[in-house]
């Protein structure tokens, strides 16, 4: 069984059985929505009492733009198979059109505009690449990553000879009239934001399209033989992962209200990889798990000052070590032990994944 | 039947590696000195293999050669300041183009 069919595997049995017992039809994939509910709940709980502490709920803003980035890392790269590097480009697009557009157009248009912008140069950079195979497509989307920072660097409209791709003053985000302009209020505007997209997600992650992917990636032959066209379900998964980059790039510009070149090169998209990675590819919750861990790190190792750097990279080594399946992996592994215990020795063979 | 020693008298590791070395020695003096300065000569070098395709060293040689070349005739006869963007776009295009890279695709051993 894929890793990443984790869940349904666990609550098909249940679903079943309520069927046989004369129910109503299994829903598939139900339990996602109230993973979402708790989710957000968790996060709300953490955040509510830090909304006074400004430098607590930035870094609190920071994890949330993150996971939008990170969950679309994990349909673009985990679904779609394709290696997106080019992730932390797609963010600079969104957040150089929405912080050049707001002040004319107001936030809304603006972010709306750089989300169709993204999602084309995304279908076009997959369309470009899409006879291009695993190693030969990380080349291609980070040439392509490294030419965005380059045009943000160098280009005019992005006040790039003046002023190296800096800009600054970028306003808050703003909805129908009301200003989201603390960091407090910016907080509870990027959980919505991500609920939103959590819910897009399920949505995704519920469709035929997420098996389909499933079954290109497992047996390609087959699963062409069968009717699936193996280019445009990577495709869809690209370009829907990618749009998300770009929104994270939006609430990135209108949170900070200052944008850099710097911070959309290739290595942040890596760093990106990593928190999914740490968070556990098996699932979207892994890359929100893995963003908010990579996020709050740093801040647990304030205590052990100059050494910070060198405990980082030992946790994270441990942290590959221990959980191989990354956080959500290793929760589920844990959990599953539990359940194991308690039930006396019955396995559901949950935890076969290789 | 051949017999191919599985033993290799160095790990396969220390050829790459000793490789790399030389070339950061031939770039110190060109370039600046950054600890952080391995991603984009790493990304070129991935590049040049890629557009030469892995199958051939010599392909890997003409893909840098090619690249480098790019580069600066790019920034002489079109445009100083987009001088950095013409090797990224000949990568994204040669491997549109020719998704296994120019001259063909995985190593082979010819038998």
């Amino acid at each position: 069984m894929l890793a990443s069919d984790r869940r349904t595997g666990t609550a098909a049995p249940g679903g079943r059985r309520a069927a046989a017992a004369g129910g109503l039809p299994p829903v598939y994939g139900r339990r996602h929505y109230l993973t979402v509910a708790v989710v957000l709940a968790v996060i709300a709980l953490a955040g509510a009492g830090n909304t006074g502490n400004m430098y607590q709920i930035s870094v609190f803003n920071t994890a949330l733009t993150a996971s939008v980035a990170t969950v679309g890392l994990y349909f673009a790269y985990q679904l779609g198979g394709m290696f997106a590097f080019s992730q932390a480009a797609f963010m600079g697009i969104g957040a150089y059109t929405s912080a050049i557009l707001t002040p004319e157009h107001g936030f809304v248009f603006a972010a709306g505009v750089a989300l169709i912008i993204a999602a084309v140069l995304a279908y076009l950079l997959a369309f470009l690449l899409r006879d291009a195979k695993h190693m030969y497509f990380a080349i291609g989307a980070m040439a392509f990553a490294e030419i965005a920072v380059l045009v943000f660097r160098n280009w005019e409209v992005t006040a790039g000879p003046t002023g190296g791709g800096m800009l600054y003053g970028i306003a808050p985000p703003s909805v129908a009239g009301y200003e989201f302009a603390t960091s407090g209020q910016i907080f509870w505007f990027l959980l919505a934001v991500l609920g939103v997209v959590l819910l897009l997600s399920v949505l995704l992650e519920r469709s035929p399209l997420r098996r389909h992917a499933l079954a290109v990636k497992a047996i390609p032959q087959v699963s062409e033989s069968n009717g699936i066209d193996p280019r445009r379900s990577a495709m869809t998964l690209f370009t829907y992962g990618s749009t998300l980059g770009a929104l994270a790039g939006v609430l990135q510009a209108h949170s900070l209200g200052t944008i850099a070149p710097e911070a959309f090169e290739v290595g942040v998209a890596i760093n990106l990889y990593l928190m999914l990675l740490l968070g556990g590819v098996g699932s979207m919750w892994g890359g929100v798990a893995g963003a908010f861990f990579l996020t709050w790190l740093p801040e647990f190792l304030r205590p052990v000052k100059e050494y910070e750097t060198v405990v980082y990279s030992l946790l994270l080594l441990a942290t590959i070590v221990l959980f191989p399946n990354g956080i959500v992996g290793g929760v589920a592994w844990l959990a599953e032990k539990v359940r194991h215990r308690r039930r006396g020795g019955r396995s559901s063979g949950v935890t076969t994944h290789a | 039947m051949t017999a191919i020693r599985a033993l290799h008298p160095l790990p396969a590791g220390t050829d790459p590696a000793a490789a790399a070395g030389l070339a950061g020695t031939l770039l110190g003096p060109v370039a600046a000195l950054t600890p952080e300065m391995g991603l984009s000569p790493m990304l070129f070098a991935f590049g040049a293999a890629i557009i030469g395709g892995f199958g051939r060293f010599g392909g890997v040689v003409a893909g840098a050669v090619l690249l480098g070349l790019v580069e600066q005739f790019g920034g002489g006869y079109i445009s100083t300041n987009w001088r950095e963007v013409f090797p990224f776009a000949a990568m994204l295009l040669i491997i549109a183009f020719r998704p296994e890279g120019l001259f063909g695709g995985e190593a082979r051993a010819r038998l």
